[in-house]
C-alpha cells in the first residue's frame, strides 16, 4: 500500500510540475490542480485506513461490516477511475454524468451503512477498546467514499465548463 | 468561411492570448470561447460550432496519461483494502 501511495504522490507532483510548464491545458488549470490533489487524497485516506488497521492489530480480523464497506469503496473507486479516464473523450458526457450519479449513490449507501454499523457496534460490543478501534476504521471507510464524491464534484465542474 | 476567419485572426490571437490571460496561460475551453466571441464580433453571426478546434497536443495528452496512472493506483489501493478483509 505504501508503494502505491508513494507512486501516486509522485504522479501528483508530476502533474503540478507539468501544469506550471504547459501553455494550453485541456481544462482550467485550477481544475487540473484540484483533480490531482483530491484524487491523491482518495489513495492517502485508504493508505491511512490500512495503516490504522495494522496499528490497531485489526488487519487479520474479519469483519462482515468492513467487507461491505470494502465492496462499496471498490465500486466507487472503479466508477471514479472510469469517469476520470472518460475525460479524454467529452463526447461521452452522458455516460460520465451517469457515473457521477452512481458515485453519489454509493456515497449515500456508505452514509447509511456507517450509521447502521456504528449503532450495531455500540449495542453489541463488550470491549470498549474494540468500540474505539472499529469506530475509527468505519469512519475512515466512510471518509474514502466522501472523498470519491468530492473528486466526482470536480469532474462535474469540468463537464459543466466544457458543455 | 471559418477557415478564412482563422487565418485572419491567427496573428492577433497570439498577441491577444497574452494580454487576455496576463500570465500567458490559457485553457482549451477558454480559447474556444474567445475565438467564438471574435467570430461573432467580426461576422455578427453566432458560430454553429466552435470556430477553432484542435486535437490536444502530445504534451496536453500527458495530463490524461497521468490521470490514468492515478486511476490505476486508486483501483490498486481499493484492491489492497479488499484483500485485507
Amino acid at each position: 500500500m505504501h508503494i502505491i501511495e508513494t507512486r501516486c504522490d509522485e504522479v501528483t507532483h508530476e502533474i503540478i510540475d507539468k501544469l506550471n510548464r504547459t501553455f494550453i491545458t485541456p481544462f482550467d488549470r485550477e481544475d487540473i490542480y484540484a483533480l490531482a490533489h483530491e484524487f491523491d487524497s482518495v489513495i492517502d485516506i485508504i493508505h491511512a485506513m490500512t495503516n490504522r488497521m495494522r496499528l490497531y492489530n485489526l488487519h487479520n480480523s474479519i469483519n462482515k461490516d468492513l467487507i461491505k464497506f470494502a465492496e462499496l469503496i471498490e465500486k466507487s473507486v472503479l466508477c471514479l477511475a472510469n469517469t476520470v479516464r472518460g475525460l479524454r473523450n467529452l463526447k461521452q458526457m452522458k455516460e460520465l454524468s451517469e457515473r457521477l450519479i452512481e458515485i453519489n449513490t454509493i456515497e449515500n449507501q456508505g452514509d447509511q451503512l456507517r450509521d447502521e454499523v456504528l449503532g450495531k457496534l455500540f449495542d453489541n460490543a463488550t470491549d470498549p477498546l474494540d468500540v474505539i478501534k472499529w469506530k475509527d476504521i468505519f469512519m475512515d471507510a466512510e471518509t474514502v467514499l466522501d472523498q470519491c464524491e468530492d473528486v466526482g464534484n470536480i469532474v462535474e465542474a469540468i463537464l459543466v465548463k466544457q458543455a | 468561411m471559418q477557415h478564412k476567419f482563422l487565418s485572419n485572426i491567427q496573428y492577433s490571437l497570439h498577441v491577444e492570448i497574452n494580454n487576455l490571460t496576463g500570465a500567458g496561460i490559457i485553457s482549451a475551453p477558454y480559447l474556444y470561447q474567445y475565438c467564438n466571441k471574435i467570430f461573432y464580433i467580426q461576422t455578427n453571426k453566432l458560430p454553429e460550432e466552435n470556430v477553432m478546434k484542435f486535437s490536444f497536443l502530445p504534451k496536453e495528452f500527458q495530463f490524461f496519461d497521468m490521470f490514468d496512472k492515478m486511476a490505476d493506483d486508486a483501483i490498486d489501493a481499493a484492491g489492497v483494502l479488499r484483500t485485507l478483509q
